[in-house]
């Protein structure tokens, strides 16, 4: 069975967080408006011109009044697709690593399997330019949340997921910076959702490096993730 | 005697701050006014640190002072952390009901031409 385009595409909501992307979000929302409509820009209080290229774009977008974190602009943006009557929520990353063919693929499997969300996993797909360093860094992070969330995953800090509206609505993400990625695999063993983990391609440029995650940005996430546990 | 009375002036302020803490925090106020009273009792009567710290396993009073301090200031900072958190918290509410209302650029773009 192949997933149908044309009935399910308007209660999809592509969700992208962005925080100086000037330079890369109006290629991706191009790109996601080949085959989505619903396409929310979350402008983290970016200090370029992020919201005026994405609105140009075509894609809505909302605004926070100054800089949260990666993981409160997922939350604004989710919350924002559900007032809007979303069936499915996508989260993806505005620098160009996420390809969009992969999505429909998630959703189909979402759907055929009944799960509550769908995550992309680049050790089950493919990457393209990524250096050895982040492979190890990203396969030790696997491993460390493995452990201590039990969930047996292949690529624990991919940013493309599918969520289930139902999914999305019941994941109130708190860690406003960039451990919300556990947070939301804390969410799954809490919730009990059901998870299909699908093969995505992803994508290193050199804009995409730049931007990206580095070494230290581990620590940070290992630190807030621990202050969370004692003080939840 | 003269660090003695620059101590209980020190002290005093502290305590003048907690009576004007009024009712709020019942439980905070009569936590500090038991740390400012014991500290009126050591500084004008070092000895009794002594005898404390001997009833607990201490060797001197001095080092009981000292981890009774380190032991607050701990408590302090975990508390602040605590509150911190949920201002941030209630912060992000108020950034995202912001973000989230009906057209927020749109609106006056269209006005203002």
């Amino acid at each position: 069975m192949l997933y149908d385009p044309i009935n399910l595409q308007k209660d999809v909501w592509i969700v992208i967080p962005a925080y100086n992307e000037g330079g890369m979000i109006a290629d991706v929302i191009a790109e996601v408006g080949t085959m989505f409509p619903n396409i929310i820009v979350i402008d983290d209080a970016s200090s370029d011109e992020t919201s005026m290229v994405a609105r140009k774009a075509g894609a809505t977008v909302l605004r926070h009044p100054f800089n949260l974190g990666q993981g409160a602009a997922l939350q604004t943006g989710i919350e924002f697709a559900l007032s809007r009557g979303a069936n499915h929520i996508v989260t993806f990353d505005a620098d160009g690593q996420h390809h969009i063919e992969d999505v429909p693929v998630m959703l189909e499997q979402l759907e055929q399997s009944g799960a509550d969300l769908a995550l992309g996993s680049r050790f089950l797909g493919t990457t393209v330019g990524m250096s050895q360093s982040r492979g190890l860094l990203l396969k030790a992070a696997t491993l460390f949340t493995q452990i201590t969330t039990g969930l047996k995953l292949t690529d624990c800090h991919n940013g493309l997921r599918v969520f289930t509206a139902k999914a999305a609505g019941q994941l109130n993400l708190r860690q406003n910076r960039m451990a919300h990625a556990s947070e939301i695999l804390a969410g799954i063993r809490k919730n009990r959702f059901d998870f299909v983990e699908v093969p995505v391609t992803i994508t290193y440029s050199d804009y995409s490096k730049e931007k990206g995650q580095t070494f230290t940005d581990a620590f940070v996430i290992f630190r807030d993730l621990i202050a969370a546990r004692l003080l939840s | 005697m003269i660090a003695q009375i620059i101590l209980t002036l020190g002290l005093s302020v502290c305590l003048f701050y907690i009576i004007s803490l009024g009712k709020s925090l019942p439980l905070v106020r009569i936590g500090l006014f038991l740390v400012v009273l014991t500290g009126y009792l050591f500084i004008w009567f070092p000895e009794m640190t002594n005898i404390f710290a001997g009833l607990v396993g201490i060797g001197r009073g001095a080092d009981l002072v000292i981890y009774l301090w380190i032991l607050l200031s701990l408590f302090l900072i975990l508390k602040l952390h605590i509150k911190l958190r949920e201002q941030s918290e209630a912060l992000t509410t108020l950034a995202r009901h912001l973000a989230l209302r009906p057209d927020p650029d749109e609106q006056p773009a269209k006005n203002s031409k």
